[in-house]
């Protein structure tokens, strides 16, 4: 199955000149002197044009591995680390011409070459840089939970940078194909329905209308039962299919106690038709039907709190989740998997990057930015006993989110203040919930 | 519908290009066929066997089971001395016949054997496959003094292992210089005093006359009218290609088999890689470039090509790594250029033992060699292919390569991310 690795990401542009504590660091403990022993090189050129630092990518396919005349390097399929047996290596040096990246080198007192393998997924430059340049994204805890291979074809028709592409396809694979997936009208629903002929998805769909997404689910999955199949119903929508037009039949299903996985990716507005506001869509957000002018301002009323009202429904497991912070999704998709006496619903908040006049790299910002902020609570109520499962120890301010996009760039300060009241109520709502 | 894919040759090319026809056609038949009778492994390591750097169980290139992983079958021992295109076949030394649909050339190099009056009689010595270092390493045992003919790569790498498991060595280049294609004057004559201090007796300029036995040990008489006396003499004069079974085949064979940018012969369905093969350069000329990186990257190409789904070759560029008592020189692209329209600058250090040169043509970098300087060749060889004009950088980039390399390394790689976006 094709995976996807632990991921060192190096952040160029904030590094100091003179700055060296990620290659001592990693010098240090990887037992060299600073000249010989750092894997990761700090990179500073004459006149401070330039500051910042270079090592090994773990190239998916290795060049130095495809030169090794011994075979003394290879790539594991478990960590995707690229790694040299030193009883193997010859010390002949021909890796460090393969490589293009400065990935690997050659030490003239051991005779060997040597190179990065992240610590074993404990990279110690990490924890060396003070400046926020070095991350390390353990991205390998998703690995665990995922059951197929990405069963969306390539190509999709999103727009550029939506992260609610990424989420769809992640669901799939951690669900697995042992699943009927329904979508209805919404960015998302061209994955299932694909373009012209040609289907996208490679697993059973079924594209509903916006009105009934729960209920379409509910009878396909009794039908099989009445067969005597136990089968899996999915649902992927948007706000609009779920918050607004699509409410109703959600809310019966969920107080039948209709065993269904919905998920709801809620990018705040009726984003496909050209961004008209939705019930989720936010205090003072401009869309197109809540436009910023001589007398309105964008939104006039908070969006509505779905999660907590699927919550009060009673469904034996209901969360929020993002699409930054994919391995609490994970975890809670497989906990709503688990869901075998009612409905499981996932609200998982998918930034727009079109629809919030935002940059096209921004998705996954905008979703850390909305935890912090406390925008959005990683919340999950398990059998109505409420949890934060992402407790944000510095609370930011909420311009630290509304500053990353145009669609709150008319606010004035007071009503930013009101923004962040909303906010606060909100999230000590959740709180007290959680103390409960 | 399955083919049937012949690779003669078990070197590196010839793994490249079965891994990558098993990517594309899990279906295909795959034989590979070699004269040997091991594990597939690289002469690049051998020298380093013979030094002791690694022991024997570690020169296999691939894990056990590797062939039957890839449902792939090797037929070791096997010596194929004709190939008949028009019935596509090639014939075994047996006599015995094999079909294919396509057929890759593999084959490599094997040493060059001087005709030097003597040689034979006295036991000639080349050093190139692992029976080669079976044969030396048997003989060496309780000799002390070796002579080594030739001074080029496969010379100087042997004369290293002997001179680092203790035994007097001389070394016999009929070039004023030694490693005369890889290295200038200024970086041969560190090298040079490296090897003289390590012991090494260096007789360049010189060429062996002939050779006698003398009570179990061989005496090389050479053009000056000296002598070097030595329990054991090797030859490394130079290799030749493998490919005197395609005579009466029409593949077009110059120094190499002559092959197009996916590594097609002149005959269709004949394919070759490695270093039998001349291949497409990147400075436009078409010929050998015996290396490894060379060897996988022909070897991908021609496998691409037999499993029909071509890919872009990426043409070689000279480029070579020598490492020699703790220290590294290296030089890739055209480090020694002949001709007009190329600026060179230099940098040496007598106290460090180093040196740097960078040529350039029209701002662009085009060659690089560097002796015991922190740099990072695979980065300026990339430098070489992208054609950056790195003018302003010319003078950073020799005296701090690795630092200024990898930065423009990385402007390029962003730029063209910046590209995409």
């Amino acid at each position: 199955m094709k995976a996807f690795y632990d991921t060192l990401k190096i952040e160029h542009g904030s590094c100091p000149p003179d700055c060296w504590a990620c290659e001592e660091a990693c010098a240090k403990a990887r037992d060299g002197n600073v000249l010989e022993g750092g894997r990761i090189k700090s990179v500073h050129l004459t006149g401070g044009s330039f500051n910042g630092a270079i090592t090994c990518n773990q190239c998916s396919e290795p060049q130095c591995q495809a030169v090794c005349p011994t075979g003394a390097i290879t790539k594991s399929a478990e960590t995707g680390a690229v790694t040299i047996e030193e009883s193997k290596c010859v010390g002949c040096a021909l890796c460090t011409l393969a490589c293009s990246y400065g990935g690997i080198y050659y030490n003239q007192s051991t005779k060997k070459s040597f190179k990065c393998d992240r610590c074993d997924g404990d990279p110690k430059c990490v924890d060396a840089c003070k400046y926020g340049v070095l991350s390390y994204s353990r991205n390998r805890v998703l690995r665990s939970h995922l059951k197929i291979d990405d069963a969306i074809t390539s190509g999709t028709g999103l727009c550029f940078g939506c992260p609610a592409e990424l989420a769809n396809r992640l669901t799939i694979r951690i669900i697995g194909n042992d699943a009927i997936y329904f979508g209805a009208p919404g960015c998302a629903c061209s994955n299932f329905i694909g373009f012209g002929t040609q289907p996208t998805a490679k697993v059973a769909a079924f594209l509903c209308l916006l009105n009934n997404t729960a209920a379409s689910m509910t009878g396909a999955k009794r039908y099989f039962q009445k067969k005597g199949r136990d089968v899996r119903t999915v649902a992927f929508v948007g706000d609009g299919a779920t918050v607004d037009i699509g409410f109703q039949s959600l809310s019966g299903a969920a107080e039948r106690g209709e065993n269904l996985l919905y998920i709801c990716y809620d990018n705040e507005a009726y984003m496909n038709t050209g961004i008209q506001r939705s019930s989720s869509t936010s205090l003072g957000a401009w869309t197109n039907t809540t436009p910023v002018g001589k007398i309105r301002h964008g939104k006039e009323t908070p969006g509505k709190n779905v999660p907590l009202l699927m919550a009060f429904h009673g469904a034996p497991y209901v969360a929020t989740a993002t699409v930054g912070h994919l391995d609490d999704y994970a975890e809670k998709l497989e906990k709503a998997m688990a869901v075998k006496d009612g409905l499981a619903y996932i609200h998982l908040f998918s930034p727009c990057p079109t629809g919030w006049r935002a940059q096209t790299d921004a998705a996954i910002d905008l979703c850390k930015a909305a935890v912090e902020t406390n925008y959005f609570p990683l919340w999950e109520a398990e059998n109505g006993k409420f949890r934060i499962t992402h407790p944000v120890d510095r609370v930011r301010p909420i311009s630290d989110f509304t500053g990353l996009m145009g669609r709150y760039s008319h606010l004035d300060g007071e009503e930013l203040q009101g923004l962040q009241r909303s906010v606060d109520a909100r999230y000590s709502q959740i709180q007290a919930l959680c103390d409960i | 519908m399955a083919r049937k894919h012949l690779i003669i040759g078990c070197g590196s090319a010839a793994l490249s290009a079965l891994e990558k026809i098993r990517s594309i056609a899990p279906d295909d038949q795959v034989t590979l066929v070699t004269m040997e009778d091991c594990r597939p492994y690289s002469p690049t390591a051998l020298p380093y066997l013979l030094s002791g750097r690694i022991a024997e169980e570690a020169l296999w290139m691939r894990p056990a089971g590797y062939f039957q992983g890839l449902g792939a079958t090797l037929s070791k021992g096997k010596e194929v001395t004709g190939v008949s295109p028009s019935t596509k076949e090639v014939i075994y030394r047996d006599g015995g016949r094999e079909k294919y649909d396509t057929l890759l050339v593999a084959t490599g190099s094997e040493p060059v054997r001087p005709p030097i009056k003597g040689l034979e009689e006295a036991g000639f010595l080349g050093f190139r496959s692992f029976e080669d270092y079976r044969a030396i390493s048997g003989k060496l045992a309780g000799k002390k003094r070796v002579a080594v003919l030739g001074g080029g790569l496969i010379g100087m790498e042997v004369a290293i292992a002997l001179l680092e498991t203790g035994h007097q060595v001389h070394i016999v280049e009929k070039e004023p210089r030694l490693l005369p294609l890889y290295f200038d004057a200024q970086a041969e004559s560190l090298i040079r005093e490296v090897f003289q201090r390590e012991g090494a007796q260096l007789r360049t300029g010189l060429e062996a006359t002939g050779v006698q036995k003398e009570n179990g040990a061989v005496r090389v008489g050479l053009s000056d009218g000296t002598s070097i006396e030595a329990d054991l003499l090797v030859t490394a004069v130079g290799v030749r290609s493998k490919a005197a079974f395609l005579a009466s085949s029409g593949v077009k064979v110059n120094r190499g088999i002559v092959v197009d940018e996916q590594m097609q012969t002149s005959v269709p369905g004949i394919y070759a890689a490695g270093d039998v093969a001349e291949a497409p350069g990147f400075f436009g000329d078409t010929a050998q470039n015996p290396i490894l990186p060379s060897a996988v990257a022909q070897g991908k190409a021609a496998g691409a090509a037999m499993a029909g789904q071509p890919e872009a070759y990426e043409r070689w560029i000279p480029m070579n790594a020598f490492n020699f008592f703790g220290y590294i020189a290296f030089s890739v692209g055209m480090s020694m250029p002949q001709g007009e329209g190329f600026q060179v600058i230099t940098n040496s250090d007598k106290k460090n033992n180093s040196y740097g040169k960078l040529v350039l043509r029209d701002n662009r970098l085009v060659g690089a060699m560097f002796l015991n300087v922190a740099a990072d060749p695979g980065v300026l060889i990339y430098l070489i292919r992208k054609q950056l004009d790195v003018g302003a950088y010319q003078q950073a980039l020799l005296e701090r390569p690795r630092e200024t390399s990898r930065y423009l390394m990385m402007a390029s790689e962003k730029k063209e991310a910046a590209v995409l976006d």
